[in-house]
Formats: structure tokens, C-alpha cells, sequence
């Protein structure tokens, strides 16, 4: 596949006086599974947000589906952020999904699944409320419709938050640390759901500590550290014989505390 | 001799002063919400101009007396020309006046919302617009109903002073009778019993709500 779906070149992000993204270059295909690796300050979540644009990159490329997002030529030729629209409507495709759920706590399940359906997709009552209920199915949580965010696990309510997800039916899903809020208990039902997606086929770039999950469930790993790539390639290799030097110790540390790349 | 009977005599005018004042102060407390969300709004607007408009009209409002302001818009508008009958008046300078407190009541509500969510909205298509009416207010407006109902216990206790302009509301009724009867001591109670009356009847309801839309 010569045609990637999402691709990065040479991306930049500081803040401040902070140069967290170095020059990112990446390419994800359709279907693909990538999982983002790294310690705490590589950039890892800063790559993901600059995908759809909830961080503003300073220098590079981010292509979704071939079209530049964020920034392009007004009629006279000059370069330009697009006004907001107009990414929204180039990330259409694209959905998030975060460390924090970010459910809406003031609507219930079925509510925060419905509303994008009715604003953003324009479906009417039924149709939403249709549509509402068969993701919330299809994550096993169509039995809490009526609850309210607070009253459901972690665990339950970032599966709300896919489903919230899958009701907008992206081609591509961005995970950002989707299991690290939650208690280790919780964790499995979350990476099952991921899991049956990424069956499915759909295109996933997964920030995660997850490493049983990146073994098993992705294409391609990728492991950042200060703001660069310092290895990627399919889990095998890199978790099986990694090259380099800060890749091995970040795996050595992590097997010290959790016991081995086997789990989950 | 005290005998709150003789304002019992009057009790149509006291009651139709309750109702003046009820009225003027709940038109005065929604434009003021109106005005409020705006500046809110305004005050962290990625414009400068926005903010500083906001800064220089809440800051203003809120550093003056009421009484300098409804004098300020009932006696100097005339002077450039603008003649405003002095219920209208009364209206205007309370709506400002709470608009600049309610505002700065909503701006703490919207600080203490996770940015999360919004993301999470906008990031799901939502237009900035539906971000606000659909995500945002609902959980401002929640969060700060008990201060929302301090400050409508407020401009109904203010309103009292646009009597000053001529304005029949209860405190207007008071002054009137308790002069033209020599009783002001009744006048006056039976003024602060209606006005109890209605600041309870308020924070009550307040209370309701807030019992109604607290969940889980």
C-alpha cells in the first residue's frame, strides 16, 4: 500500500521554550494498527493530538486521507490556518478517544451518544436513538443507556466514549492512553472492545502503556523518546530484539514492573 | 401608637408594588443572564478588543453604586438626547448592573469545566456555538444556580432603589403611604416582610432546582 491514510512529515510542535516534537515522519495505512510507545514527556500524546488538530503543529505536514489539516492557501496563494470548519469537516473521518473519557456528565449514556448523531450527523430523534443504541450494543452498554456518566465504572465509561466514537462511523480512531485512568481490573473489558474494532479493520494509532496489547494487536510499533522516532516496526522486533539503546532500557524498566510483554 | 392593621387599608397598592417589583426584577435579572453569558463570554474571547470591552464594563458596573448608575442613565442620557421613560430606565441600569456580576459568576463556572469536554465536542464536529449551548452552559448554569440565586436575592433588594426615579415598586408604595399617613414604621415593616417574602420564595425555588437537577 503506497497510499497511506494518515501520513506525518517532518512534524514540529513546541511549547514554549519546549520542543517536544522534533520532526515527526510517519505513515499509517488503511486498516493498520499502530501503537504509539514512550516514557512520560516523549511527545507520544502531543503526535496523536496534532492528527486532529487539537494541537496546532509549527512545522511539517499532517495528511489525513491525502488533505493537509490545519493549514492550506487562501485564494491568493498564501499559507494559512484553515478556519475551523474546514478542519473539522477535512477530520471528519477521525475521531478521538481519550485518557479522561470526557463523557458529558450532565447527559446520560444514551444522551452523550445521541447528541452528536442529532447536531453534528443531523439524524432525527429516532434515527439517533437507533443508531445511539446499536453502538452502545456493540461495546456491551446498551443495558446503561439510562445511567448517568458518574454512576458507571471507568471501565464502562470510556466504553461510552468509543461508542460516543463509533457513532460518528470514522475510518480512522485515535486512542490516547485509553486504559491508563483506569483500574487495572478494568483494563481488559476496554482492550477487548479496542480489540474487535481493530478486528474489524479499522484504522487505529493507539497511544498506550498497554504493552501486551501492542504485542499482540498491532501492525506497527512505534517508540518515541525526546520528541523523535527512535525506533519503529512490527512488535516482533521491536519488542523481541530492540536496536536501540533507549528502547531497551525503556523495556527493561517496564518489564521490571509489570513481569514480561505477554499479557492482556 | 403602632397598629399594623392601618396598612391593611392599603393593601392593594403594597401588593400591586410586590408585583412592580417582582417583575421589574426578574426582567432585570434574565438580561442581565443574557448580558452576563456575553461578557462572560467576551472576557475570554481570543480578541483583545472582546476582553477589554468586557474588563472596562465589568470592572465600571461593578465599582459603582446602583444609584450612581440609574442616576448616570436616567438623568445624563437626556443630555445627548436619549429620553427613556423611568421604568425602562430602572430596567436598564439593573440589567447592566447584574450583568457584570453574573458574569463574573459564569466566568468561575466555566473555569472549573474540564477542557476535556470540549475537546471532546469539538473534536466530535461540534461547532463552537453547539460547544457552548449544548455542553457548556447547561454545566455553568448548574454549577452556579446558588450563586445565580444570591444575585437575584440581590437585585430584588436593589431594585428598591429605583423608587429614587420615580418608579411605583414597593418601596415607591411605602414611602408614599407611610408619608400620607404619618405611619412609616408599619409601612415600612410590612415593605421588608413583602420583600422577605419574595427573597424567600426565590432562594426556595432555588433550592428546588438545584435538588432537581443534581444526579447521581
Amino acid at each position: 500500500m503506497n497510499n497511506p491514510i494518515i501520513k506525518l512529515i517532518d512534524v514540529t510542535k513546541r511549547f514554549a521554550d519546549n520542543l517536544v516534537l522534533k520532526g515527526i515522519s510517519l505513515e499509517v495505512n488503511a486498516g493498520e494498527v499502530v501503537c504509539i510507545i514512550g516514557g512520560s514527556g516523549s511527545g507520544k500524546s502531543t503526535l496523536l493530538r496534532c492528527i486532529d488538530f487539537l494541537e496546532h503543529y509549527d512545522s511539517g505536514e499532517v495528511l489525513v486521507q491525502g488533505r493537509m489539516i490545519g493549514y492550506g492557501a487562501d485564494p491568493h496563494g498564501n499559507f494559512i490556518r484553515l478556519p475551523e470548519r474546514v478542519v473539522q469537516q477535512d477530520l471528519a473521518n477521525v475521531v478521538m478517544v481519550f485518557q479522561q473519557f470526557n463523557l458529558w456528565p450532565h447527559k446520560t449514556v444514551l444522551e452523550n451518544v445521541m447528541a452528536p448523531l442529532r447536531l453534528v450527523a443531523g439524524m432525527d430523534r429516532a434515527q439517533a436513538r437507533d443508531k445511539a443504541l446499536a453502538v452502545l450494543g456493540k461495546v456491551g452498554m446498551a443495558h446503561k443507556a439510562d445511567a448517568y456518566p458518574a454512576t458507571l465504572s471507568g471501565g464502562q465509561q470510556q466504553r461510552v466514549a468509543i461508542a460516543r466514537a463509533l457513532g460518528r462511523e470514522p475510518k480512522i480512531m485515535l486512542f490516547d492512553e485509553p486504559t491508563s485512568a483506569l483500574d487495572p481490573e478494568l483494563v481488559g473489558e476496554v482492550l477487548k472492545v479496542m480489540r474487535a474494532l481493530a478486528d474489524e479493520g479499522m484504522t487505529m494509532v493507539v497511544v498506550t502503556h498497554e504493552m501486551g496489547f501492542a504485542a499482540q494487536v498491532a501492525d506497527k510499533v512505534v517508540f518515541l523518546a525526546n520528541g523523535l522516532i527512535e525506533e519503529q516496526g512490527p512488535p516482533s522486533a521491536l519488542f523481541g530484539a530492540p536496536q536501540s539503546p533507549l528502547l531497551q532500557s525503556f523495556l527493561a524498566t517496564w518489564t521490571e514492573r509489570n513481569g514480561g510483554v505477554t499479557g492482556a | 401608637m403602632f397598629d399594623m392593621t392601618v396598612v391593611l387599608d392599603y393593601r392593594g397598592a403594597l401588593l400591586h408594588g410586590l408585583w412592580m417589583t417582582a417583575w421589574i426584577s426578574a426582567l432585570a435579572i434574565v438580561l442581565g443572564l443574557v448580558i452576563g453569558v456575553l461578557a462572560a463570554i467576551a472576557r475570554v474571547s481570543s480578541h483583545r478588543l472582546w476582553r477589554a470591552l468586557a474588563a472596562v464594563y465589568i470592572s465600571a458596573l461593578r465599582g459603582t453604586p446602583l444609584l450612581v448608575q440609574l442616576a448616570v442613565i436616567f438623568f445624563m442620557l437626556p443630555l445627548i438626547g436619549v429620553q427613556l421613560p423611568a421604568l425602562l430606565a430602572a430596567i436598564i441600569a439593573l440589567a447592566l448592573n447584574s450583568g457584570a456580576s453574573q458574569a463574573e459568576i459564569l466566568r468561575g463556572g466555566f473555569a472549573t469545566l474540564p477542557p476535556g469536554q470540549t475537546e471532546a465536542a469539538w473534536d466530535i464536529g461540534y461547532t463552537r456555538w453547539q460547544v457552548l449551548r449544548y455542553v457548556q452552559l447547561p454545566q455553568v448554569l448548574r454549577a452556579t444556580i446558588p450563586a445565580l440565586v444570591n444575585e437575584t436575592i440581590d437585585i430584588i433588594k436593589n431594585s428598591s432603589l429605583v423608587s429614587t426615579i420615580a418608579v411605583t415598586e414597593l418601596m415607591r408604595v411605602a414611602h408614599t403611604y407611610s408619608s400620607t399617613t404619618y405611619r412609616p414604621i408599619e409601612f415600612f415593616l410590612a415593605a421588608g416582610l413583602l420583600y422577605l417574602l419574595l427573597t424567600l420564595t426565590v432562594s426556595q425555588a432555588g433550592r428546588y432546582l438545584e435538588r432537581r437537577l443534581r444526579h447521581a
